[in-house]
């Protein structure tokens, strides 16, 4: 059909393009390791089944474990034509073990399926409480778990657990894990639960990433920590839960604080208290110190002093003012008798005029009419009288 | 932990609220004279609690049986 001479370049670079595409990109493959060698730290191996074989490489590999040959395991990676030597091969970015492909498909789902519910949702995610009365345990009652927490609960911060028996394995415990969670949010007497289990192979842990565990997790009322495997196993329950531990020790660490530090802080408290209140006393003494200091107490004389010298002051103003009247009066009594000396008819007599005098009654006589002829008249000069007889009268 | 007496029925995650509160508020100096030495009196009441659940307090572990 093409009449054309390629070069090798050529045709490699069509190959190239052709595999290339999308739908081999970021693809799970199921598959046994064989010829596995590791050099210059990245991972070449082959990834075989029944019917063929395909080269994987990946490079500077971050994995807790190290893939060994006729290990069956499901690889994450990109295909990639190798035009240099001709061939192509898997570009592996993750690996998981155990022949699990089909739970590993349906993990994903139900991890793609809830997170677009929002069962992951940071704002569904629930406080801790920081002390809590009581928590309890989903686990296994033969599991390392359920003592691995009592043994960091019982030193950090000794508190009830409530032990609720459930199988973390097989058949039907994902029933279990679910109805246990249902029946403690039915207690008053929980405020948080751990749930979880030890370390195992991906199957073993499939209970926590079953549908109803997490719809149990999320639909809970009480504060759950998921403690599922070892640190880098997630789970479906760990993602749904409102705090995820990644051992069940590191759950219980998270579960109650450090009961030294608590104490140390009730110490502190103590203190705290009693220099509160010192400064609180010392702050009253001052305010009475400087009550004590006023002049109101100091001097209380003072206080009455100038009413004191108000009264006295007082006082001399009443004395000046009735002095002052009698003054006054004793000022117009002298002029009165002045001006009454000065009308007397007494004082005439000083500038030679005489006034006279009827003896028979000593009325005084100052018509003709007043006295008879040989009558005996008194007549008062400046420096004496003198008494004189009436002779003779003649009427103007 | 065994319950002896009224004080005991209290919370130990209250009680530690409370008598941060408690030392908030001393700690302000806003309160009255009275108000300071009752607060004061409560918060060394609390502080005993405390102290009293922490150091009884032991890991008791029941196994649920009837409900599950």
């Amino acid at each position: 059909m093409l009449r054309k001479i390629f070069t090798v370049g050529e045709i490699t670079r069509y190959i190239k393009e052709i595999i290339e595409r999308e739908e081999l990109n970021n693809i799970w493959v199921e598959g046994e390791i064989s010829n596995f060698r590791e050099a210059i730290g990245n991972y070449y191996f082959d990834l075989k089944d029944e019917m063929a074989i395909i080269r994987c490489v990946m490079f500077s590999p971050s994995l807790q474990f190290t893939p060994k040959n006729g290990m069956k395991v499901i690889v994450k990676g990109d295909i990639r034509v190798y035009e240099k030597k001709g061939y192509y091969q898997l570009y592996v970015r993750d690996i998981k073990v155990g022949g699990v492909g089909e739970l590993f498909i349906k993990f994903l789902e139900l991890k793609e399926k809830l997170q677009k519910e929002g069962l992951f949702d940071e704002k569904f995610k629930k406080p801790l409480p920081r002390i809590p009365s009581t928590i309890a345990v989903v686990t296994s009652p033969d599991g390392a778990a359920i003592r691995d927490i009592q043994n960091v609960i019982s030193r950090r911060f000794p508190i009830r657990i409530l032990l609720a028996p459930v199988r973390v394995q097989g058949e039907g415990a994902a029933e279990e894990i679910e109805r246990a969670i249902k029946a403690l949010n039915e207690r008053e007497d929980v405020d948080l639960i751990i749930i979880g289990r030890g370390g195992g192979s991906w199957e073993d842990l499939w209970a926590f990433n079953e549908e109803r565990v997490a719809r149990a997790i999320f639909e809970s009322r009480l504060p759950i920590i998921s403690a599922v495997g070892h640190e880098t196993d997630f789970t479906i329950a760990d993602f749904v839960a409102d705090k995820r531990a990644p051992t069940p020790s590191a759950a219980a660490e998270m579960a109650v604080p450090d009961r030294r530090e608590i104490l140390e802080w009730l110490d502190n408290a103590a203190g705290r208290m009693e220099r509160a209140v010192m400064k609180k006393v010392e702050s009253y003494e001052a305010i009475m110190e400087r009550i004590a200091k006023r002049k109101a107490f100091m001097y209380p004389f003072e206080l009455i002093y100038d009413k004191i010298i108000g009264y006295e002051n007082m006082m001399e103003e009443f004395k000046r003012v009735i002095k002052n009247y009698i003054e006054a009066r004793q000022r117009d009594i002298d002029f009165i008798e002045r001006s009454l000396e000065a009308m007397s008819p007494y004082k005439v007599l000083e500038r030679g005029y005489s006034i006279c005098f009827r003896v028979r009654d000593n009325k005084l006589f100052s018509s003709v009419e007043d006295a008879d002829i040989g009558e005996e008249i008194k007549v008062v000069v400046k420096d004496g009288e003198a008494l004189c007889r009436i002779e003779e009268k003649k009427k103007k | 932990m065994q319950d002896r007496g009224e004080e005991k029925e209290v919370k130990f995650e209250e009680a530690l609220q409370k008598l941060e509160e408690i030392v908030d508020e001393l700690e302000k100096g806003e309160l009255s004279l009275e108000e300071t030495i009752s607060k004061f009196e409560e918060g060394v009441r609390l502080c005993r609690i405390c102290r009293e659940k922490l150091e009884e307090a032991k890991t008791k572990i029941e196994k649920l049986t009837d409900e599950l």
